[in-house]
């Protein structure tokens, strides 16, 4: 204030030096002409709109389409965000007022199920009858085993072209085609990550040609050629060694010539002690030990499905404990008595 | 270490360690709490009232009658039957020095000081295996019983107790003690002298030859070699050489000794199968057959364990090409690595080649503790003073111990060190 009155002062001296004598004004003195603080005039807000709801209205004309959240028309309360603290808004989860949160992710809200009977009754004239003796699941995957998927997109802009409608997916159950135990093996090398063990489908998808009739035609080649080669039968595929196999065999594995083996000589050290009592020999042995006549004894069969499940199905309780049983009656070792 | 336990083994001789003063204010607390507890007798005069009498009387008997058992008079292994299972049985000293003494699991051995005896429970995977030992017809080649179970479940427990059994019998053992030690702590590493692409390791050798010396001294005496063993141009063992020599000639010229070690087995097998006696090869972590070791080639390469000369020797005694004995191994997840230690079955620590060299075995499960067993261990840490605080005697405290260690005798003794 002093600054200014300073300035103004010196200013006058400048125009008016001759004219006037400056009177000095002692701030605060005379009373002050005071001014009317002007006040911004808020508007009116009114309540939100899902306060003036009734229960019973139609959503639909609430929310007709899909739009982006609004708090006011949403009459139930909904909560999204993080808290990083609890002293971070008192450690309660943002409310629905001015959540950018909520505005963010996309909403269902046009999509509820009194929506989809209107667009189900707008599209109905379009529809045809479902047909007869497909009513279920399992019907129609007994009928038409083949399923191909594929998309048409529509968008209001320049181009109508869209290259995912390009894309098409064949997905078909291989307990669905005729393959024996070789051709199935040969088709799960061939597809490789294609092929899910839980759902046993097999699914192509193709992109590679411009057009969907294109990618179709190819996806079915695929197929055709896939199920073509399985059966086929290759000279190098006799080659295939133990390394090879998709699972373990114990006919082709070193345990059963070491089994065999160990047998013979059990059986040879059997014929030769008489000393001792019948027990202790191991009973089940026939007296010309071959490798057919040692094969075709349960208690080799028994041990080798212990051995096959061991590795096959792989190591638990069960498959353990079935194996040391199996070992145990081939050997004749007796089991303590509980 | 326990510190009134150490205590009391020092108290005459007082020597505590000084220069931790931590150490040594714990020590005056811990004899405090030992003179506290001295027998106590009781002040009270007794109640003239008959009935009073005959209660204390009667309630001091049932405390006797509920007191738990957990050790068994019967030291004897080859005694051992379902009766005794869950007890501890003390083996003498003699038997430790001679059949334990290199090579017990360092917290056993720490735990044989500060116990004053050595304690092994009588458990059922025991059982089951003497079982097997006493009802084999000896005239079949070798069987193999592998033990397995999850980490300090007690299968190098279970293995001094069969070791111990047939030790009992005058039986040959021939103990392998942690073969994994091989794979990366040699101290010397040499070209076989015996074949050019085995590896030897003399001194793990020389050391081995040492361990079974000591373990089978009475019985070596009477055995001799039945062919002739040439080193080098020089130096050889005729024919009827005894077997000490054979060792000691191992021992003093290290260069041979894992010759030797070979010599040795193939004498033991050859004369097994003659009859001459029995033989338990005992095997601990066995799968470290089947790993690298940390030895390179010129190639950079690893070398397989099984280029081992040792291993590869010790391998033949796993074979059932010969008669007159059993063959026991255990098998370990600790020697994997962090990453493939999903389970602790046999064919997975095995792995395929190993599983083929081993098939057909009969698989024993160690399991963990039984109620019995736990109950019967914690009673004995408590006897033992293992189990110091008051409130680790409570039956809450013996929960919470129970709980926490899952049961697995190792860190049931580890839960129990603190308290």
């Amino acid at each position: 204030m002093s600054v200014l009155h300073k300035k103004q002062a010196q200013t006058i001296t400048d125009d008016q030096q001759d004219e006037e004598f400056r009177t000095f004004e002692i701030p605060g003195l005379k009373a002050k002409e005071e001014r009317k603080k002007m006040r911004r005039r808020t508007k009116k807000v009114h309540p939100p709109r899902h306060l003036r709801m009734r229960t019973d209205q139609e959503w639909i004309n609430v929310w007709p389409t899909a739009s982006t959240f609004k708090w006011s028309a949403v009459p139930f309360p909904v909560r999204q965000g993080f808290v990083k603290t609890q002293t971070e808004n008192e450690g309660v989860i943002p409310g629905k007022y001015a959540n950018a949160e909520l505005m963010k992710i996309p909403n269902f809200l046009h999509l509820t199920p009194g929506h989809i009977k209107k667009h189900c009754q707008a599209i109905k004239k379009f529809c045809t009858a479902w047909p007869r003796g497909l009513e279920t699941d399992e019907s129609c995957e007994k009928y038409f085993p083949l399923e191909v998927v594929e998309s048409d997109y529509c968008v209001s802009g320049p181009s109508i072209r869209d290259p995912r409608a390009r894309q098409v997916t064949v997905k078909v159950k291989l307990s669905k085609l005729d393959l024996d135990y070789h051709a199935r093996d040969k088709m799960l090398r061939l597809v490789g990550n294609k092929y899910n063990h839980e759902t046993d489908e097999l699914t192509l998808t193709t992109d590679r040609c411009p057009l969907k009739k294109q990618n179709h035609d190819y996806a079915m080649y695929l197929l055709t050629a896939l199920y073509h080669e399985s059966w086929a039968r290759e000279p190098w595929e006799a080659e295939k060694t133990e390394a090879d196999m998709e699972r373990y065999f114990w006919d082709q594995s070193k345990s059963k010539s070491g089994i065999i083996s160990l047998l013979t000589r059990i059986k040879n050290i059997d014929k030769t002690s008489h000393s001792e009592p019948d027990a202790r020999l191991i009973p089940y042995l026939p007296e010309d030990v071959t490798e057919e006549t040692l094969l075709l004894l349960p208690e080799l069969q028994t041990y080798k499905e212990a051995v096959e499940d061991l590795i096959n199905e792989g190591e638990n309780h069960t498959t353990v404990m079935n194996y040391k049983n199996s070992v145990k009656k081939l050997l004749n070792i007796k089991t303590p008595p509980s | 270490m326990k510190v009134a336990v150490v205590l009391k083994a020092c108290c005459q001789t007082v020597c505590v360690r000084r220069h931790i003063c931590g150490q040594l204010a714990a020590c005056h607390s811990a004899l405090q709490l030992h003179n506290e507890r001295r027998p106590l007798y009781h002040s009270r005069k007794y109640s003239t009232s008959l009935a009073e009498q005959f209660k204390l009387a009667t309630d001091s008997k049932q405390k006797q009658h509920l007191k738990t058992i957990f050790r068994t008079e019967e030291t004897d292994p080859t005694k051992h039957t379902d009766v005794h299972e869950g007890l501890f049985y003390t083996v003498s000293s003699e038997d430790v020095k001679r059949l334990f003494q290199k090579s017990l699991p360092p917290i056993f051995n720490k735990q044989i000081t500060t116990f004053q005896e050595a304690c092994l429970m009588v458990r059922e995977p025991a059982l089951e295996l003497f079982h097997y030992i006493n009802h084999f017809n000896y005239n079949h080649p070798v069987p193999r019983f592998m033990l397995y179970g999850k980490r300090g479940s007690g299968k190098t427990m279970t293995l001094f107790h069969i070791i111990h059994h047939c030790a009992q019998k005058d039986w040959v053992i021939v103990h392998v003690p942690w073969p994994a030690f091989w794979l990366n702590h040699y101290k010397e590493v040499s070209v076989s002298a015996h074949s050019a692409h085995r590896v030897d390791l003399p001194y793990e050798a020389s050391d081995w030859l040492q361990h079974f010396c000591t373990q089978n001294f009475d019985l070596l005496k009477d055995i001799k070699t039945t062919q002739t063993y040439k080193w080098t141009k020089r130096e050889s063992a005729a024919e009827g050489t005894p077997l000490l020599e054979l060792i000691d000639f191992g021992l003093n010229r290290v260069k041979f000794a894992a010759d030797c070690v070979g010599a040795l087995l193939r004498e033991i097998r050859v004369q097994a199968s003659d009859n001459k006696f029995r033989v338990l090869v005992a095997v601990e972590c066995v799968n470290a057959f089947w790993k690298d070791t940390t030895i390179r080639t010129e190639s950079r390469d690893f070398v397989p364990a099984e280029k081992l000369s040792l291993v590869h020797n010790f391998k033949k005694m796993l074979r059932s090409d010969w008669t007159n004995g059993i063959a026991l191994c255990t098998v370990d997840v600790s020697i994997n690595l962090l990453h493939e230690r999903h389970t602790h079955t046999p064919h997975f620590l095995l792995g395929k080649k190993g599983f083929e060299f081993l098939d057909p075995f009969i698989p024993v499960l160690v399991p963990e503790y039984s109620d019995k067993e736990v109950f019967s261990c914690l009673e004995y840490y408590i006897d033992r003073k293992w189990i110091q605080n008051p409130k680790g005697k409570t039956d809450e405290g013996k929960k919470e111990l129970i709980y926490l260690s899952d049961k697995n005798p190792h860190a049931l003794n580890r839960m129990c060190a603190p308290w």
